[in-house]
């Protein structure tokens, strides 16, 4: 019997129906635990810690590290570590802050910090933010996140939806519903 | 010099609303835009865009763009509403309390008396207003009639 020839545009069409179907699958069913932010979890850790704490001093960018959690996963190859109710601080010649949250996800470039994650600028003004979920990117030392958040000071909070905070210029965005309330 | 009346909304606190924020605390600048509402007690203050100043973490000026902007506010003194409006209006607490409207300004006062002029500078303490006029526009002063309360 002859073989069957499919012709080439049809094929081109399985194929792009099949990446299609893909796409949508891997959209709708993110892992409950850390949500992925684009980087799957390997199989296989290397190692796994329970109540671990981590003291980095890095002389160089003159920044000090600090991170205790009560789980804490790595994968040597893919350099990630996963976080359970990780808790820290960071500090810097211009700046301190602490942070905690339920689950945290930290690669050479990202950290990442889910279920009610709060970061505290301790100096030089005392600023807390609260949000579900808060990424900073090491490189540009920026924190954002998509969701509602509330910052808080010592005169008063605002809250919003979205937020780009460069912590470097101090400088933030609050991208929308804004509603500061400020005691004089 | 009429004494400066005690102005309940001060001890308010203040309320901003907007569609978007931008903070810069090196700069103890703040700037809201879109849909802009300020409240504080009965002072209210509308428009496009707040331009907000901070001096050692207190607000120092506050300055609302609009086409135009809006206040309304009661007067601590009799409890009754005075309203503005002007393409900028700034809002400031040194070296006393007041707002200057510039550009098209207009106040109203409760009893109807309308004062428009380039400039207008109201002071929130002592409650007084200074006029100033250019040369596209001069201060014009409106009032209306008095109700003639002894009619049959």
């Amino acid at each position: 019997m002859k073989g069957l020839r499919i012709p080439r545009p049809l094929i081109w069409l399985l194929l792009a129906l099949a990446a299609g179907v893909l796409v949508w699958f891997n959209s709708h069913h993110e892992g409950d635990s850390v949500d992925k932010n684009k980087t799957p979890t390997p199989t296989n850790p290397d190692w796994i810690a329970h109540n671990a704490s981590t003291w980095r001093i890095d002389l160089a960018e003159q920044e000090q590290f600090f991170v205790e959690a009560e789980q804490t996963t790595h994968w040597k190859k893919a350099n990630l570590t996963d976080l359970k109710h990780p808790r820290g601080w960071l500090a810097k010649p211009d700046a301190a802050y602490d942070f905690e949250a339920v689950l945290g996800r930290t690669d050479p470039i990202r950290v990442h910090l889910q279920g009610n994650a709060r970061i505290r600028q301790l100096e030089p003004q005392a600023l807390s933010l609260q949000s579900e979920r808060l990424d900073y990117a090491r490189e540009t030392r920026l924190l954002t996140t998509p969701a509602p958040v509330r910052l808080s000071s010592e005169k008063g909070w605002t809250t919003g939806v979205g937020l780009q905070w460069w912590l470097a210029a101090k400088r933030l965005i609050i991208q929308r519903e804004v509603h500061t309330h400020y005691a004089p | 010099e009429p004494t400066a009346q005690q102005d309940p909304d001060a001890k308010q606190p203040i309320d901003i609303l907007a569609d978007h924020l931008e903070a810069r605390q090196k700069d103890g600048f703040s700037r809201y835009t879109g849909h802009v509402v300020v409240t504080q007690g009965s002072f209210r203050l509308q428009g496009d865009t707040l331009d907000v100043y901070f001096e050692n973490g207190q607000i120092s000026r506050a300055i609302a763009h609009g086409k135009p902007a809006h206040f309304r506010k009661k007067s601590p003194r009799d409890g009754r509403l005075i309203t503005g409006h002007a393409l900028t209006i700034t809002y400031s607490l040194k070296p006393h309390k007041h707002l200057l409207l510039e550009g098209n300004a207009v106040v109203t006062q409760a009893s109807g008396e309308t004062i428009r002029g380039a400039r207008l500078d109201y002071d929130l303490e002592q409650e007084t207003l200074q006029a100033h006029g250019d040369r596209k526009q001069r201060v014009h002063l409106t009032i209306p009639p008095q109700q003639d309360t002894s009619a049959p």
